[in-house]
């Protein structure tokens, strides 16, 4: 099968592929449409092509006009000239005003890009023109399709009587009768507020009557009465906000933190749930007092009656705290609130607030993180839903930077402990990915007493990413504690593990294929960092007889784990690398199965280039 | 979306009959190619397992290549211990690479699928791409069977061929995969002792040696022996019964306690049915479901679970839940514009 | 997988676009399609169903249709038809019955005023109408293997009806919906108000209607609208054409009538035959789909079928019936008592 871009089609063969009756292969021609197009040259691009297609959106399926649509962005640099481009622009109005989303979602991103390539003086007249028809269209998705628009040509109309015609043409859509269209243009507002700031800034700013227009549009969605629509509106204070912060105009505060409170404690859960949500955007942008002066609703929204809200709160916790930068206030005024929410009767609030509370503990500091959080979290360590006890765990390192670990250890190695074992795979992997943090804070002794029995279970694991994290676990703690005590806590526990039992831990079982290839993993991992005497004493022994173990699986792990031996002996062990690693691996290379030959060999050749070396 | 009528029964059979494919040259050119084409395979692994599906081109190279390796296979494909048997997928890629975390990597742990790799997950290319890949690199370290939508028809239906037309822009990929199922061995035998497959039994078939006189390269009739093996389920109700499913048979405890006597089986393994402890005993375990996509089309709330058994016939189970990932594709469907 | 697939895919797929009105002369005389035309009145409700009969032949099996809501009888006007055309055509002695109503004010079963929407009282007028339709042609010795075929609305109604056990002394042995999956019609009930309020409330013609119809793409058939239109309307005082049944007067019942229908559906006992037949794509809920891949019922899906499937794919629909009810022949229509499945256990022994 040759590449598309061998594929030169002629017109006819692609007006024919455009008829086939599947319509598979109609989107499969339409995708190939830009090479077609080349192929024709710019000439018949613009005068058989364009009509060609334009005729195609009146009959076919949206798979089809979907392509068409994307495709159509392409063609700025198809056409013959500048003067052109225009052309494109009915054929896209067709598809923008189509009722699936994902053909007019396409066309006005062709749209937009298209425009990218006009001159101002075309924008101004055929894309405003069709921008005004598509704004006054009968068709909901007329409507619809415009909101998407006028991002493209807002800025680039000089005359400001036109801009604001512009915006009160606007106006109308997020005034519309059908609430798609209002949920379109509220949509959209943002980004042209975005806009109206980054380039109108300094000498043409948007006048009083662009902000009468603009703030007529904002009242209009905060009093809509759909929610669909009404939630948007959030979005659109945002913006305002913070095209006040950065043009440095404290005027609109108190009016601007009115509409946000109105907000905030809207009837419609959706809406709070909106503002709930992006609280901390909202907050940002208002002075100290201000700031303070939102503390009671935002306390509101934790007590909110619909989880979600509740839920999207906690998570603003951290951020909000760190915009008061008052801790006596976060700790009388939030903090008895997050204690509630910690307690809260939704898994998922309390789920939310696990993984953001850790984050309160750098903007606390020491003392209060001890007397006021640590209790949450003990608490939440002991939630009945996993999902917190992992979102507590896997933040602990904050907390651990604040307070130290010793502290954080007495505190919660009880928890911890009870964690070590819980039935969510992932809690027990975040507990293991905290020991070697802990252990070096602990020291060898505490470590032992408290921890060295539970990091050995780990290993026998049932799931298979809980023990490959203990062997990684035994790496990291032998590299802390050193090579005699691996020996001596470690080796000795997994090369004699049948006759460990009095312990009282779990006992592996050797017969079983998963234990012995575990104790091969664990063993071929911590070789680096143990001596020579050690490797050759205790391990290569144990390596030596797995290599003939029954389990292919088994032996080509040996083949590997000797190449392993080999770069620890080759400076002090050489004849132990010939006498016994080389040897071996030769065994191995003449295996009855192929993957045990293809390691062993792989194995061979990298152990003869150490030897050369 | 038609049922797409490019794609008659036939073309099944022709493509066996295809000169290309003899097994003679085929062979002379995987021993001299060997290394080059593990350098290669590994390539597409490391590739899709970060999900990124292959190219056009590739999966064709790849297919060839495990065409090459199936069709040595033979219909009960005998499979050592110790092995991790699993069941549907249906394209929840990254459930399957929760899988592998769960039960551990392949080759380092042998596995076996029982079907349905593809279908209703969002990933059903990047799934089958895999598997297969993993096939071909270490033919005896996994065993792929066929599963009931491992067939051109309701691959039209459930997704694969849409996704096929999504993700490469024509129905070229969803050919080539269809085409290569049909060499997929249909059932395996474990130490000869556990019997799996994906549906269940048939009242054709009493013998697994009848099983082995089967002509597997097809597309999966819609009845005799070959649909049955891949639709069957196993009923409270005893003998044979009409299965709700429209294709295959419901089974009783006395033609599973008979099968399995008659073959020597301790157990038949086998998948198809949602099982919402991803795994399920029934006729007083002489059988086992075991169901392996979790959360089910991303709303069925089920677990998954694999089945490990090791070199002394020991069996565990591991169940599992869907993996955690930001951004999970919801599902949103369109409201349709009239309903009443 | 079953022989009817296979059939399936030989049917050819309906080309592209609608066919010209002109192109052929509509039958729209209801006995075209069924033979008897009665009317069951119910003593309690005063309410006058009008029937659509055709009697079974041989042991054949008998169909009974129930229509969604803002339809009629006629929707399963061509499928009746091309039933009968498929069991003669299959060479038996045996001949299928079809049965279908217009249910309370829709078609020409007239309401009066107020009417009780609720699916309660749905369910016991589908349970008298078949009572009703028992008696006046059935004993307890002549009695056929029924398959109950519900669109829609009419699907829930159904599943209701079996699960209530209102339906004796009818022999129950299939159930069919066609296309309903209560997630999405819940869902789907949100935006019905905005469409009965912009859809036309008059048609100057029946053409106009028939074409609005298709151009809407609520029907895909042209031949099927020419039937099923023209029995959803009625002449109006402006001598144009309104809809017979007032679909926003049914508003408040909407709610109750698709809640819990999925497990209802899933959970009916094993020996009933369960088929869900699907238009465009298989869009189950969680209930139905656990089901699914639980075994407990077939499900098919119409991948070239608006929410009509009746109407826009007669033959296949046809063909899926059949072979549902040949599969699931347990009152033994086909010459038998009870499922027979061959099996060849045995001769490996004797040989």
């Amino acid at each position: 099968m040759s590449t598309p871009e061998n594929e030169l089609y002629p017109l006819a063969l692609l007006m024919d592929e455009l008829k086939h009756e599947d319509v598979a292969n109609r989107v499969n021609a339409m995708s190939k449409i830009e090479t077609i197009a080349r192929a024709l040259g710019a000439e018949r691009t613009k005068t058989e092509l364009l009509p060609f297609l334009t005729d195609v959106t009146q009959d076919d399926e949206d798979e089809v006009f979907s392509v068409l649509a994307e495709k159509l962005a392409l063609f700025p640099k198809l056409l013959p000239s500048q003067a052109d481009i225009p052309d494109l622009l009915p054929v896209c109005e067709i598809l923008a005003s189509m009722e699936e989303p994902i053909v007019r979602d396409n066309a006005i991103a062709s749209l937009n890009t298209i425009a990218e390539s006009m001159t101002d003086a075309q924008l101004t007249s055929s894309f405003v023109e069709m921008l005004d028809r598509l704004s006054n269209g009968d068709w909901f998705s007329n409507r619809v399709a415009a909101c998407g628009l006028y991002k493209s040509v807002l800025l680039k109309l000089e005359p400001t009587e036109m801009r604001k015609n512009l915006l009160n043409l606007y106006l109308k859509l997020v005034q519309d009768e059908a609430p798609m269209v209002r949920r379109a243009a509220a949509t959209n507002l943002p980004h042209l507020i975005d806009l109206l700031a980054t380039t109108l800034n300094g000498t043409a700013q948007p006048d009083h009557v662009d902000w009468e227009i603009l703030s007529a549009m904002f009242t209009s969605l905060t009093g809509d009465d759909q929610d669909s629509v009404k939630f948007l509106s959030i979005d659109v204070l945002i913006a305002i906000l913070e095209f006040f912060t950065a043009s440095h105009d404290a005027s609109h505060g108190e009016e601007l933190l009115g509409s946000a409170v109105k907000l905030i404690e809207d009837e419609s859960w959706r809406v709070r749930y909106m503002a709930a949500d992006r609280f901390e955007k909202i907050a940002r942008n208002f002075d100290a007092a201000q700031v303070r002066a939102l503390v009671p609703h935002f306390v509101a929204l934790t007590k909110d009656n619909e989880a979600e809200v509740r839920k999207a709160v906690a998570k603003q916790l951290p951020g909000f705290a760190l915009l008061l930068k008052d801790q006596a206030l976060i700790i009388s005024d939030l903090l008895p609130f997050v204690d509630e929410l910690s307690d809260d009767p939704a898994e998922v609030v309390r789920s939310a607030l696990a993984s953001e509370i850790a984050g309160l503990a750098p903007i606390l500091g020491k003392d209060a993180t001890t007397t006021y959080l640590l209790p949450i979290y003990t608490q939440m360590l002991k939630d009945e839903f996993p999902e917190v006890r992992l979102n507590i765990i896997s933040k602990l390192n904050i907390v651990n930077g604040v307070i130290g670990s010793t502290k954080l250890s007495n505190e919660l190695l009880p928890s911890i402990k009870q964690l070590a074992d819980d039935k969510q795979w992932r809690v027990r992997l975040a507990i293991i990915e905290y020991i070697p943090l802990l252990s070096e804070q602990l020291g060898v002794q505490f470590f032992d007493k408290e921890l060295g029995l539970l990091c050995m279970s780990w290993l026998w694991d049932s799931v298979y990413s809980i023990r490959e994290a203990a062997v990684n676990n035994l790496e990291k703690l032998s590299e802390i504690f050193g090579a005699t005590w691996a020996k001596e806590e470690i080796l000795s526990r997994i090369l004699h593990a049948d006759q460990h039992d009095a312990t009282g831990a779990d006992v592996p079982n050797m017969n079983n294929f998963v234990y012995r290839i575990t104790a091969l993993f664990a063993l071929t991992k911590l070789i680096p960092n143990l001596t020579t005497e050690i490797v050759v004493e205790d391990i290569l022994p144990f390596v030596n007889k797995l290599a003939k173990d029954q389990v292919p699986n088994i032996r080509f792990n040996v083949a590997k784990a000797y190449l392993v031996i080999a770069q620890m002996l080759t400076k002090t062990g050489a004849e132990v690398v010939q006498a016994q690693v080389l040897p071996n691996l030769a065994v191995l290379e003449a295996d009855a199965d192929v993957d045990v030959r293809f390691f062993a060999n792989k194995s061979i050749n990298e152990v003869k280039k150490l030897i050369a070396a | 979306m038609d049922f797409d009528s490019d794609v008659p029964m036939e073309d099944a059979v022709q493509d066996q009959l295809d000169p290309s494919l003899g097994t003679a040259t085929a062979f002379v050119a995987t021993e001299s190619n060997a290394s080059s084409n593990i350098t290669q395979l590994d390539e597409w692994i490391d590739q899709l397992s970060k999900c990124q599906p292959l190219s056009e081109e590739n999966v064709k190279r790849l297919c060839k290549m495990a065409i090459e390796v199936l069709q040595f296979e033979e219909n009960v494909q005998p499979v050592a211990v110790p092995v991790t048997i699993c069941g549907d997928v249906h394209g929840q890629f990254h459930d399957l690479m929760e899988l592998f975390k769960i039960g551990g990597p392949c080759p380092d742990t042998n596995y076996l699928f029982m079907g349905d790799y593809v279908d209703r997950g969002y990933y059903s290319v990047e799934t089958v791409s895999y598997l297969v890949a993993m096939k071909v690199r270490y033919p005896n370290r996994i065993t792929i069977l066929r599963g009931n939508h491992e067939s051109r028809q309701i691959t039209q239906v459930y997704g694969f061929y849409d996704e096929c037309l999504r993700k490469y822009g024509s129905a070229v990929v969803w050919k080539l995969f269809t085409d290569l199922f049909d060499y997929f061995p249909i059932t395996a035998l474990v130490d000869n002792k556990i019997f799996c497959l994906h549906g269940g039994l048939s009242p054709m078939i009493e013998t697994i040696d009848q099983v082995r006189d089967l002509n597997r390269v097809q597309e999966v009739p819609h009845e005799g022996p070959m649909c049955d093996l891949l639709w069957s389920d196993p009923d409270d109700r005893g003998g044979w019964g009409i299965s709700p499913r429209g294709a295959g048979f419901t089974f009783g405890q006395d033609i599973s306690e008979q099968f399995n006597h008659t073959n020597d089986l301790s157990l038949i393994a086998r998948a198809h049915q949602l099982v919402m402890e991803g795994y399920s005993w029934s006729h007083q375990e002489l059988v086992v479901t075991i169901f392996s996509a979790p959360n089910y089309c991303y709303r069925c709330g089920n677990q998954a679970a694999i089945m490990e058994v090791d070199e002394n016939h020991e069996r565990q189970f591991l169940q599992y839940d869907p993996s955690v990932r930001p951004g999970e594709p919801t599902v949103t469907r369109k409201t349709p514009d009239y309903f009443l | 997988m079953s022989e009817f697939q296979r059939k399936l895919f030989k049917v050819e797929t309906p080309g592209r676009g609608a066919e010209s009105l002109a192109s052929s002369t509509p039958d729209v005389a209801k006995e075209a399609y069924f033979q008897v035309n009665e009317v069951y009145e119910d003593p309690q409700t005063r309410i006058r169903f009008q029937t659509f009969y055709t009697p079974p032949s041989g042991n054949g099996p008998l169909y009974v249709f129930h229509h969604g809501a803002g339809s009629s009888a006629m929707s399963f006007a061509l499928l009746a038809r091309e039933l009968r055309e498929r069991w003669r055509d299959d060479s038996t002695p045996i001949e299928c019955g079809v049965f279908a109503f217009d249910m309370r004010g829709h078609g020409l079963t007239h309401g009066g005023e107020s009417l009780d929407y609720s699916l309660a009282r749905l369910v016991a007028d589908f349970s008298f109408v078949t009572k009703e339709l028992f008696r006046r042609h059935f004993n307890d010795t002549a009695h056929p293997s029924t398959f109950l075929v519900g669109h829609s609305l009419g699907g829930a109604i159904l599943t209701n009806a079996v699960s209530a056990n209102r339906l004796a002394p009818l022999k129950v042995t299939g159930l069919v919906m066609l296309d309903i999956v209560e997630e999405t019609a819940i869902r789907s009930l949100s935006v019905m108000p905005l469409y009965l309020k912009t859809r036309p409330k008059q048609f100057a013609s029946l053409d106009m209607a028939i074409k609005w119809h298709l151009r809407t793409n609520l029907l895909h058939n042209f031949r099927s609208a020419q039937i099923s239109v023209p029995a959803i309307l009625s002449r109006d005082a402006s001598e144009g054409y309104c809809w017979r049944t007032r679909l926003e007067d049914t508003e408040p019942y909407w709610s109750s009538w698709f809640q819990g229908l999925s497990s209802r559906f899933v959970a009916q006992t094993p020996s009933l035959a369960k088929l869900l037949i699907l238009a465009g794509q298989d869009k189950l809920d969680k209930e139905l789909m656990i089901g699914q891949m639980q075994g407990k019922y077939q499900l098919v899906v119409f991948q070239d079928s608006g929410h009509f499937i009746q109407e826009d794919c007669v033959s296949k629909t046809a063909i899926t019936l059949v072979e549902f009810s040949k599969r699931n022949d347990l009152l033994g229509f086909m010459d038998q008592k009870g499922p027979v499945i061959k099996a060849l256990w045995g001769k490996v022994n004797s040989i």
